[in-house]
C-alpha cells in the first residue's frame, strides 16, 4: 500500500496514495474571511476554483508551516458536494512516498472522538497515523456550507 | 533561512566522507555517500526552507492557467528523411526509433524493398526498405550505405514494419489546412505513396498513405 507520509509538528501521519489526485506546491490560497481557521481559503487550479483545508489546524491547532516541503494534495470530493469536485489538503513535510504491507497496519484503536484514524504502522524509528480525509474534513466542511451535504 | 541553518556543519560528506578522507564507517556498506540516509537526510532538509516569493507567485500563475484546449484540426505527424527528402506518417501507425540494427537477409525471399530479418531485442521483424519502395532510383544512388543510420518501426493493422531512415525529426503538429494535394503533372512513382505535401520550415514533406506503404511492403513479401 502505498502512503503519502506527512508530519505535523513531531508527530507523523500518512494519507493512502489512492486517495491523491495531485501534489501541487504550496502556493497561497486567497483567504476567505469569517470563516474558521482551518479553512485556508480558494486555490485557482487549472481554472477551477478549489477550497483549501488546513489539516494542521484541524488536527492539532497550529497553522501549517509555509516551508517548501509544505504541500496541497488535491483529492476528489465530487461525490460529497455537489459545489466543487475537488478539494486540497494543505500538509507539512510531504517529501517522499512510502510503500507499507497492509498487515502492518494496526486497525485495533479505532475511536468515535477522532473518524479520521484509519489505523497506525511503524516504520524507521516513527509511528505513523494513517489518515482517512473524509472523516476529518467532510464533517467540518459540510457544517461551513449553506446548503451542502454529505 | 539560509542553507547553513539547517544542515549542520561540518558537512559529514566533505569531512569523512567521499569528497573527504573517507574514514567515515558507512562508507563500507553504503559504498557512496549519496547511499547514506544522512545525506539523503541533508537534502530532505533543505526543503524546510521557506519558499522564495517569487516562486509562490510563479506556481500560483501556472496552476491557474485552464487546461490546454485539445488542438482541434491538427494532425500529428512523425517527420523522417531519406536520401536529402522528407517524408511524414501518421503518429498513430509510429511504435519507435532506434540506430539501424544488422539485417540478416533470407535467402530466396529478400530483394529490394524486403531486405530481411532484423532482431529487436529478442523479437524477429521484417525488415523492408522504405526508400527503394518510394523511389528506386533514388535508393540506387544511395552508394554509401544499404542501410540508413536509424530504423522505423511501424504498425498497421495489427501487423509491424520496420525501415532504415537517415533522420528522424520526431513528431510534429501541423494544421490540417496547411496540406495540399501532390501536383496531379508529376508522374514519378513516390506520387502513388503521397496522400498530402505540406510546407514545414526547413522543407516540403510529403505525407505518406500509410495504408498504400503497408500493402506495398506486405506485397514485396508474398
Amino acid at each position: 500500500m502505498l502512503v503519502i507520509p506527512f508530519r505535523l509538528g513531531a508527530e507523523h501521519f500518512a494519507l493512502p496514495a489512492t486517495v491523491v489526485q495531485k501534489i501541487i506546491p504550496y502556493v497561497a490560497p486567497r483567504q476567505v474571511s469569517g470563516v474558521a481557521p482551518w479553512f485556508s481559503g480558494v486555490l485557482l487550479l487549472s481554472g477551477q476554483m478549489v477550497p483549501v483545508v488546513d489539516v494542521a489546524m484541524l488536527l492539532v491547532g497550529t497553522k501549517a508551516r509555509r516551508e517548501l516541503s509544505t504541500r496541497i494534495i488535491i483529492v476528489d470530493c465530487s461525490q460529497l458536494f455537489s459545489g466543487f469536485s475537488q478539494l486540497g489538503l494543505l500538509l507539512e513535510g510531504i517529501t517522499s512516498a512510502m510503500d507499507i504491507a497492509v498487515a502492518d497496519i494496526s486497525t485495533g484503536l479505532n475511536m468515535k472522538a477522532t473518524p479520521w484514524f484509519r489505523g497506525s504502522f511503524e516504520h524507521g524509528q516513527s509511528i505513523y497515523q494513517l489518515l482517512d480525509w473524509r472523516g476529518l474534513v467532510v464533517g467540518e466542511l459540510s457544517s461551513l456550507m449553506a446548503d451542502e451535504g454529505i | 533561512m539560509a542553507q547553513d541553518t539547517l544542515i549542520a556543519e561540518p558537512y559529514c560528506w566533505k569531512q569523512t566522507g567521499v569528497w573527504g578522507d573517507r574514514s567515515c564507517p558507512e562508507l563500507v556498506h553504503e559504498i557512496h555517500c549519496h547511499n547514506c540516509p544522512a545525506f539523503a537526510m541533508a537534502g530532505r532538509r533543505l526543503l524546510d526552507r521557506q519558499p522564495d516569493p517569487a516562486y509562490i507567485e510563479e506556481w500560483q500563475r501556472r496552476l491557474a492557467e485552464p487546461p490546454a484546449k485539445a488542438l482541434a484540426g491538427q494532425i500529428s505527424l512523425v517527420v523522417f528523411s531519406m536520401n536529402g527528402q522528407w517524408f511524414a506518417l501518421e503518429v498513430s501507425v509510429f511504435r519507435e526509433n532506434g540506430y539501424s540494427l544488422p539485417v540478416r537477409r533470407v535467402p530466396g525471399k529478400s530483394n529490394a524493398v524486403f531486405r530481411g530479418l532484423v532482431n529487436l531485442r529478442g523479437e524477429l521483424l521484417l525488415a523492408y526498405s522504405l526508400r527503394s519502395l518510394i523511389n528506386p532510383e533514388l535508393a540506387a544512388d544511395d552508394t554509401t550505405s544499404d542501410d540508413g543510420l536509424r530504423f522505423m518501426l511501424c504498425e498497421h493493422e495489427g501487423r509491424r514494419y520496420l525501415f532504415d531512415v537517415d533522420v528522424t525529426l520526431g513528431v510534429v503538429r501541423v494544421p490540417e489546412g496547411e496540406l495540399s494535394m501532390p501536383p496531379a503533372n508529376v508522374g514519378l512513382a513516390m506520387d502513388s505513396y503521397t496522400a498530402r505535401l505540406v510546407r514545414m520550415d526547413h522543407a516540403e514533406v510529403a505525407l505518406l498513405d500509410s495504408s498504400r506503404v503497408f500493402a506495398a511492403l506486405e506485397r514485396a513479401n508474398s
